[in-house]
């Protein structure tokens, strides 16, 4: 009898093994290696031909490699991340720098040690978005300072998306897995490293709901489209797909077990996407009935959130940051 | 029967018996709130992360006040607080509980003056969020003398001047609902600085109308009088604001820009601020960045050091300490950050020197 209760004990008390090592050699570091490729690929296509029509398939295909990783703001993309993605940019820095550069025809472009000291506002993805896109930009020619500065901007989103990968790979991920110490000689437990992931997840979830979809709801009477994510190419909608996924797939490698809540509302929120009809989600401007389905999504998505922190954090014992959950 | 003379009388010979002093309880530099466990506590501990004493609280902490000489502190309940608990920190007891006159609030911040004689509590009025402060007489059982308008909205930190008059607030600007910390005013709110005496406020120091939403909240002060001050950004924070202000009387106040990069990782949030022991710089935590960013006290940014979730901060003769809501106590030593001691409790928002 004694035995009996005990191993339903033992069961109770772990149901699940926290799996730090699968999700991190199964999941992201594949994730940055194709972020990587995907963004050398442009880096290759642009030196050969920076006009949008070359550089387009490569950005978009870079772009939908990067929301697989974006919510790793931690160890070597902890900085990195804005690198790869100025956003949100409400002061309008991209635009300015960018119009900087083009109106001085900064030799800058040329050499790209000297183009890694440009403001972080004039690289990237959103640097991109803005030249490739943009109609005060997007007309330029092969010959033009601008089409340079695409090939520019391709080449150096190249060495940090390749710093990243080799940095997660060689550095963070044993760091991460126990298998080497941090920077203060002490090594990781297998907890200390879930708790690291799972605040990357649950982060992640919250920008997604209080930036990628707060931003462009904005109010019932004020919809704001053109705050949206990426939306001169197209990619608000995706740009949430996308990510929504991939965080909720290293949830459920990190836990190593089924999630059922967490899937029951991801296929919710799928669902609810599938019935958003336009992309760009300029459409809630005009149309009340998609303005209040990507309501509904922001719920599901808080839904998400909540299964997470129920199914994996509070199995586990988990709380967010005492003092950046709730200061004053 | 007691009579009230008598029964106020008794309570101050407990108040102000200097029986006991600090030493008495480990000789602490600094106090802190804490959650433990599912309680929360007040604590003192030494310059090198050691704890000195700890005493539970009955609900979360926001900021303390050490008496100058006894050891006894005022803990202050989180904004809109409706309590005060005078707290022995020799046993935990507690001496007193203050309460606020109807219709204010504490607002989580305070402090002792006139050697411990005086207590002042930050407060606010239920119906419109104007700040004053609430003068306690410590030696007649904590007594309520009165009030002074800050001239602002929504008052949060307070210091004394060097000058021993003149008391420095921080008016965040921010309207509340007096039941559930809703801010009511963001489109309109307009922060400011204020200096006052007992007579009242002297000079109101606001920034330009573009950064409105820079709640200004928290205070460090420098032997020769400049003023830092930590803001909290109440909208987007990817507009990357200025997070440190830095003001000298008769002087404009000057803004302090980190890096844009490092700007956007603090998330438009500043939680503590302190200068250095030596007063050659000044920092400011963010929690939600998990870092501390250093200036100099000219407001050029030095760099940042990373700590998750870090939020108190206060000088060390050769740096700062730095507490976060993991437990620890980490020395900032320049660009260095040196790991103390780790506790099993998360250190709340602020450290109070004592």
């Amino acid at each position: 009898m004694r035995t009996i209760l005990f191993a339903l004990a033992a069961t109770i008390a772990t149901p699940v093994f926290a799996d730090v090592d699968t999700v991190v050699d199964q999941k992201i570091l594949p994730d940055f290696a194709n972020f990587a490729t995907s963004a050398r690929a442009m880096a290759d296509a642009a030196a050969e031909d920076c006009t949008p029509g070359a550089v387009v398939p490569h950005y978009q295909a870079t772009f939908d490699a990067w929301m697989k990783v974006q919510h790793l703001r931690v160890g070597p993309t902890e900085e990195g991340a804005l690198h790869v993605a100025f956003w949100p940019d409400d002061r309008g820095f991209v635009p300015k720098t960018l119009s900087g550069l083009i109106a001085d025809e900064d030799p800058v472009i040329n050499d790209a040690e000297d183009f890694a000291t440009v403001s972080i506002a004039g690289r990237g993805l959103f640097a991109l978005d803005m030249l490739l896109y943009d109609e005060r930009f997007d007309t330029y020619g092969a010959d033009s300072y601008t089409c340079d500065l695409v090939a520019a901007i391709a080449l150096d989103l190249a060495t940090e998306a390749e710093r990243q990968s080799t940095a997660w790979a060689e550095d963070y991920a044993p760091i991460l897995k126990g298998d080497a110490p941090k920077a203060d000689g002490k090594t990781m437990t297998e907890m200390d490293g879930f708790q690291v992931l799972y605040t990357q997840i649950i982060s992640g979830i919250e920008t997604l709901e209080n930036v990628r979809i707060d931003r462009p709801l904005g109010e019932f009477d004020r919809p704001r489209p053109t705050r949206a994510e990426a939306w001169r190419s197209g990619r608000p909608l995706r740009n949430i797909d996308i990510s929504l996924n991939a965080m909720v797939a290293d949830a459920l490698l990190l836990m190593g077990s089924d999630l059922p809540q967490t899937f029951g509302y991801l296929e919710t929120a799928q669902a609810t996407l599938e019935k958003i009809s336009d992309p760009t989600l300029a459409s809630i401007e005009e149309d009340s009935g998609e303005w209040l389905k990507l309501q509904i999504l922001r719920d599901n998505v808080v839904n998400v959130k909540t299964a997470i922190e129920v199914e994996i954090g509070s199995v586990l014992g988990i709380e967010a940051g005492f003092n950046s959950a709730d200061g004053d | 029967m007691t009579t009230r003379r008598h029964f106020l009388a008794s309570v101050t010979a407990v108040v102000t018996a200097p029986r006991l002093s600090w030493a008495s309880v480990g000789s602490p530099d600094f106090i802190a709130a804490a959650k433990v466990g599912d309680g929360f506590s007040m604590s003192g501990f030494t310059a090198d992360g050691q704890v000195a004493f700890s005493v539970p609280l009955p609900a979360r902490g926001h900021a303390g006040a050490g008496h100058p000489t006894l050891p006894i502190a005022i803990a202050f309940a989180r904004r809109p607080g409706r309590y005060a608990l005078v707290i022995d920190c020799t046993d935990g007891s507690v001496l007193q509980s203050l309460t606020p006159p109807d219709g204010i609030a504490f607002n989580g911040h305070g402090l002792f003056l006139d050697e411990g004689r005086l207590l002042v509590t930050v407060e606010q009025r239920d119906d419109d969020s104007q700040g004053q402060i609430g003068l306690w007489d410590v030696a007649q059982g904590y007594a309520r003398m009165g009030e002074i308008a800050t001239g602002g909205i929504g008052p949060h930190d307070i210091k004394l001047m060097p000058d021993g008059e003149t008391l420095v607030i921080a008016n965040g600007g921010i309207a509340t609902d007096p039941s559930d910390r809703t801010k009511l005013n963001l489109p309109d709110m307009m922060p400011n600085l204020a200096y006052l005496t007992l007579n009242g406020v002297q000079e109101t120091i606001e920034l330009d109308e573009e950064l409105h939403f820079n709640s200004i909240r928290h205070l460090a002060l420098r032997d020769d009088g400049l003023v830092a001050f930590a803001m909290q950004w109440q909208d987007d924070p990817s507009y990357a604001p200025p997070l440190l202000g830095l003001h000298r009387r008769g002087e404009a106040p000057v803004l302090a820009d980190a890096s844009l990069t490092e700007a956007i990782l603090m998330a438009g949030y500043a939680g503590s601020i302190s200068f250095n022991g030596a007063g050659t710089e000044v920092a400011i935590t963010s929690p939600k960045g998990g870092r501390i960013h250093r200036f100099t006290p000219e407001g050029s940014f030095l760099g940042a050091v990373v700590q998750p979730d870090v939020c108190g901060l206060v000088s060390l003769k050769d740096g700062f300490l730095a507490s976060d809501g993991f437990g620890n106590f980490a020395k900032v030593s320049g660009d260095k950050l040196i790991q103390l001691q780790k506790h099993d409790v998360s250190w709340d928002n602020h450290i109070i020197a004592l």
